[in-house]
């Protein structure tokens, strides 16, 4: 095998060319056609060709709102190459811009998990929807933790703290991991700091707490930060999110059921207050919903209605 | 020297690829299903690229492109709905090529074996984001094109952007229209170049410490 992986690719980027634009003639088809079935290797690289095609233009989509569009008054000819440069530039800049000035985002949408890699070698694992924005000062690291849920994974560099703001919590950790979680804070919820490995300091209005690994910290406005230790084995069960699922050991189906309508757009509903305490054991695929409504109505004891966006369990 | 010797191999492909055959009720349409590999898969390549330079040295880099195509093949087979890990799957799927092209073989060189033996467990774990999303992703498109020559940028964005046809752009720049599609073929092949290569330092040195691992475990 030489270079006919390189020559495949070319001729994938042709035909893909040529049926994007439109322009394949009846010959050109028959050819494709026979190109295509000679072999597996064929179809990968057409497969390959249209998946980076399908990336360029779902990219090039969100670039439509910053070039002219059919909406606005058609531009003659002769303007159309500038602006395409300008709106290339325009993008380069405010791509800079929000790069600079305003810090990187990222975001994961419900039931997803998206694993970051930061330029400082720390990692940072956002769970459902999660909203961070990452600052990389030359002599701090600042993440502002928008929403939702993260495992921070922190490269030891003593003259740049790490620091994570969450609602009017500051979490400092100089190398260690940790997961900041604040369901929302906005409407006066708790905000929860896990330590996993080395210590982090959490500032709040209201005091400040050394966090050491293996314990949990949480935060309610205008209290200081209540810290306690955990068992290792809750530490897992509380990081069990990292592979998709969700783990309760007694904790009340209440608490479970916020749990997974976090992860999950089908929400699980819980009308009766009795039931709301009970608690549940067990590990569940995260944005799977309807399962885990299913497998707590059966031990429960109660029966499962799908209505329509949400899944209702009430009494028997 | 190269040794090459009849071995029984003794590591089974690992078959989860669901659904070999796709049924008529096909759950995605093509564009949907392109889609799909466009965000699931393709941002995966590199790293893949990089886990098969680092792990089948025995193998040339154009036997890695082969295999990348192959895997293209074999993901486009399978129903995404059924497919929880799409990184892990595209490893396996790369693992699984490679036995079985070993098995053809029947000869293989020795040390290829303890690549493929080595291979396991990589898909379980979490790799480096590779994951452009939306505004990023654009920023990293908009990177690549600035870097395009210039003729070829020009011929890219009135495309891309500006979705003007073949014989319009023809006309805006003065050119034939076989070399409007000649430009846009070898953007596109740039493109794929550089989106599935992009690798920081730190990529590379991390998979070249879990190879070090590897070797010291064995």
């Amino acid at each position: 095998m030489t270079r006919t992986g390189k020559r495949i690719e070319q001729e994938a980027a042709g035909w893909v060319v040529k049926t994007q634009l439109g322009t394949l003639t009846p010959e050109e088809q028959t050819d494709f056609q026979q190109w295509l079935a000679t072999s597996s290797r064929h179809q990968g690289a057409w497969i390959r060709a249209n998946t980076i095609q399908a990336s360029i233009e779902s990219v090039a989509a969100l670039g439509a709102g910053v070039t002219p569009d059919a909406a606005r008054p058609r531009i003659s000819f002769q303007w159309r190459l500038p602006l395409a440069a300008a709106a290339t530039l325009l993008l380069a800049v405010a791509s800079i811009l929000i790069y600079q000035g305003l810090g990187d985002r990222y975001t994961s949408g419900v039931g997803e998990l998206r694993q970051v890699a930061l330029t400082d070698g720390s990692t940072m694992l956002l769970n459902t929807a999660t909203r961070a924005i990452v600052k990389m000062k030359p002599d701090s690291r600042d993440i502002q933790l928008d929403r939702g849920e993260a495992l921070f994974e922190v490269a030891h560099d003593v003259s740049r703290p790490f620091l994570v703001h969450a609602g009017n919590i500051t979490v400092k950790a100089i190398g260690t991991a940790f997961t900041v979680k604040m369901n929302d804070a906005l409407a006066g919820e708790k905000i929860e700091v896990l330590v996993t490995q080395g210590t982090v300091e959490v500032m709040s209005p209201s005091g400040t707490a050394r966090i050491t690994a293996d314990h949990h910290a949480s935060v309610q406005p205008e209290a200081p930060p209540k810290v306690e230790a955990i068992e290792r084995g809750e530490a897992e069960r509380q990081l069990a999110w990292r592979s998709g699922r969700l783990e309760f050991d007694g904790q009340p189906l209440l608490e479970a059921v916020k749990e997974i309508n976090r992860h999950s757009r089908k929400h699980v509903i819980v009308t009766d207050p009795v039931m709301a305490q009970r608690p549940i054991v067990g590990s569940f695929r995260a944005i799977d919903s309807e399962s885990f409504a299913h497998i707590a109505a059966a031990t429960l004891n109660a029966k499962v209605i799908l209505d329509g966006d949400v899944i209702r369990i009430e009494p028997k | 020297m190269i040794v090459a010797i009849y071995v029984e191999l003794s590591c089974q492909p690992s078959y989860k690829e669901e659904l070999p055959d796709r049924t008529p009720t096909d759950p995605l349409d093509a564009a949907a299903r392109y889609r799909w590999l466009a965000v699931n898969i393709l941002p995966c390549e590199g790293e893949v690229r990089l886990w098969l330079q680092s792990r089948v040295r025995s193998l040339s880099t154009a036997d890695h492109d082969d295999l990348i195509q192959e895997a293209y093949a074999r993901i486009w087979k399978s129903d995404p709905t059924q497919i929880a890990n799409p990184r892990g799957y595209f490893y396996t799927i790369v693992r699984n090529l490679l036995i079985e092209e070993a098995r053809r073989a029947r000869i293989v060189p020795l040390e290829r074996l303890g690549e493929i033996e080595g291979l396991k467990f990589v898909s379980e774990e979490p790799g480096p984001e590779q994951h452009a999303h939306g505004r990023q992703a654009l920023e990293t498109l908009c990177k690549i094109i600035a870097t395009l020559p210039n003729k070829m940028r020009s011929v890219f964005n009135l495309r891309s952007f500006e979705g003007c046809s073949r014989k319009e752009i023809a006309e805006q720049l003065g050119i034939s229209e076989r070399t409007v599609e000649k430009q846009l073929q070898n953007a596109h092949l740039r493109i794929t170049e550089a989106l599935t290569k992009q690798h920081s330092r730190r990529d590379i040195a991390q998979h070249s410490l879990t190879r070090k691992e590897h070797d010291a475990d064995r």
